[in-house]
């Protein structure tokens, strides 16, 4: 092989590298879809998300409370008539 | 004689590079370790820890930005009874000090330190040494004009202090302009890189965190200790990190304490800041370098670590040289095959084929800190932002003549015994105000917009 022939083919594998390298690069500048910023990450430790508690899991007793009322004032309004 | 030498001027130099490529990759597999443990819970001594707190901020012509900043601080969810904030207005020409004094008015913690033009003007180290010494909080926490801080900051840049051997903090710096161009796209890139990995790493690897002059803060006492920054020093928050250290204090930083920045968004301003920043590294190198390399605070690893630290801006211009070198020994070697007829097995035995693929070797061992910031990218949930990484290269090379002068500047310097440097200040547009307003951080239209 000749060194033109090297040179050559050096210089082809360089451009053909260089073209692969920056094409990606080249679609996110002109189209981006990922430019950011990053969002402000404010009171993060603030934030919690507190999961609604279902009552009648953990206190059975107290789930029962508002039917014995209810079953209350249903024969208190039953004395009237 | 002379190629001899020279072959072996360029091994030294990649085993140097070498150096570098394997810090690199140490640390980023350091954080991607880190990154699948559980964070740790905070302990309740953590929580209950309360100091008193000066917040400083010098400001020379940043009435774009400077509102931002004052109104946010007015925000922040530490107990307003334990901060006391000093805005050190340096001899501005704008309407700085006019937009400080209307906080101050409104807000009692809030003080104004006006120096004129004949105190004023000497550089950041010398407004923060005038604002330090009016403190009077156990920490002293430092923000540039043109940042802007999580409500929470100030909780997470303490929480560091509860252990009495941190001199020092630092926070996270994050691009918040960073859709406006090319540029801000590619310092976002850097600013990943450097936060979201190396200070990371540096961190949990027990190695020298940098204080980066902004977002972060000191004990007080340990300030005072080392007689505040260096007025001579162009970057004064590297010189600070290594007395730290030096004195046998650390520096902690907390990725999770984010800041949001202004980033530079025209290559006249990304070379002037990166001028004063290589000179002023270059300063600390001549300064930091024996001491370092015979601390006795300072372990072997912490040793290395820093003296790379202290010759990352000498990076660049080895890296080129490396280049100028292995092209002498390639085109040497070409000469003397066409002189002597050797054929072609013997070309490509000869020794000065050594020179190509250690040539190849710099050039893709300099794509090390490149896999850091995909790492960085990775990490913070970006996906099409890596496409950019390649483009890195542009300011690597960019970054190849800013290194080259300042180099030039500072050994012209020495030689003509000159012992302080003009400061070159960053200008700031104040683009960031509708990345602000658009992210709904502000619930009306705030006042500064």
């Amino acid at each position: 092989m000749g060194l033109e022939m090297l040179i050559v083919t050096l210089l082809g594998t360089a451009s053909i590298t260089m073209i692969l390298m920056f094409l990606p690069a080249a679609f996110e500048l002109f189209h981006p879809k990922d430019s950011g910023p990053r969002l402000i990450q404010d009171n993060l430790d603030l934030i919690t998300i507190v999961p609604i508690a279902n009552i009648e899991d953990y206190q059975p007793q107290a789930a029962a409370l508002p039917t014995k009322v209810s079953g209350l004032l249903y024969g208190i309004a039953n004395l009237e008539t | 004689m002379i190629l001899e030498a020279l072959e072996l001027f360029f091994l030294l130099l990649t085993a140097l590079m070498f150096a570098y490529l394997l810090r690199h990759y140490v640390f980023t597999l350091s954080v991607l370790r880190k990154a699948n443990k559980p964070p740790e819970p905070s302990t309740s001594e953590v929580s209950e820890y309360k100091p008193t707190v000066t917040i400083l901020i010098p400001a020379r012509n940043e009435e774009r930005v400077i509102g931002r900043l004052l109104q946010r601080i007015t925000e922040l969810t530490y107990p307003k009874n334990k901060l006391q904030v000093i805005v050190i207005n340096d001899a501005s020409s704008d309407q700085t000090g006019k937009i400080a004094e209307s906080y101050r008015q409104s807000y009692s913690y809030i003080s104004v330190l006006h120096r004129d033009k004949f105190t004023g003007g000497k550089g950041k180290a010398a407004a923060m040494n005038h604002g330090s010494s009016k403190s009077t909080g156990e920490i002293l926490l430092c923000f540039d004009a043109d940042y802007y801080p999580q409500r929470d900051i100030v909780e997470k840049l303490t929480s560091a202090f509860v252990d009495p051997k941190v001199g020092a903090v630092q926070g996270r710096v994050v691009v918040l302009n960073e859709p406006e161009n090319t540029i801000t796209r590619l310092v976002a890139l850097e600013r990943v890189g450097g936060y979201r990995v190396d200070q990371e790493a540096r961190d949990s690897l027990g190695l020298i965190v940098q204080f980066g002059g902004t977002v972060g803060g000191f004990r007080s006492s340990v300030l005072k200790s080392l007689n505040g920054w260096d007025e001579t020093v162009l970057t004064e928050d590297t010189d600070i990190t290594f007395r730290i250290y030096l004195a046998g204090y650390t520096v902690k930083y907390d990725v999770n304490a984010e800041c949001y920045e202004e980033a530079v968004d025209t290559w006249r301003a990304y070379w002037r800041q990166r001028y004063r920043w290589a000179k002023g590294h270059m300063q600390c190198f001549f300064k930091h370098f024996w001491g370092v390399l015979t601390s006795k605070k300072l372990s072997a690893l912490q040793k290395s670590d820093g003296l790379l630290l202290l010759n990352v801006y000498f990076m660049p211009l080895i890296v080129l040289l490396s280049f100028i070198i292995g092209l002498t020994l390639i085109s040497y070697g070409i000469t003397l095959v066409e002189a002597t007829n050797l054929t072609f097995t013997e070309y490509v035995a000869s020794a000065f084929w050594v020179a190509v693929p250690i040539s190849c070797y710099s050039f893709v061992g300099n794509f090390a800190p490149f896999f850091e910031v995909g790492v960085g990218l990775y990490l913070d949930g970006r996906k099409r932002s890596q496409w950019l990484i390649p483009l890195s290269i542009l300011t690597f090379l960019y970054n190849v003549p800013i290194c080259l002068i300042a180099f030039l500047d500072v050994m012209l310097s020495t030689v003509k015994g000159k012992k302080s440097f003009t400061w070159e200040k960053t200008m700031h547009s104040g683009n960031g105000d509708h990345f602000i307003i658009n992210q709904g951080v502000c619930k009306e239209r705030p006042l500064w917009a």
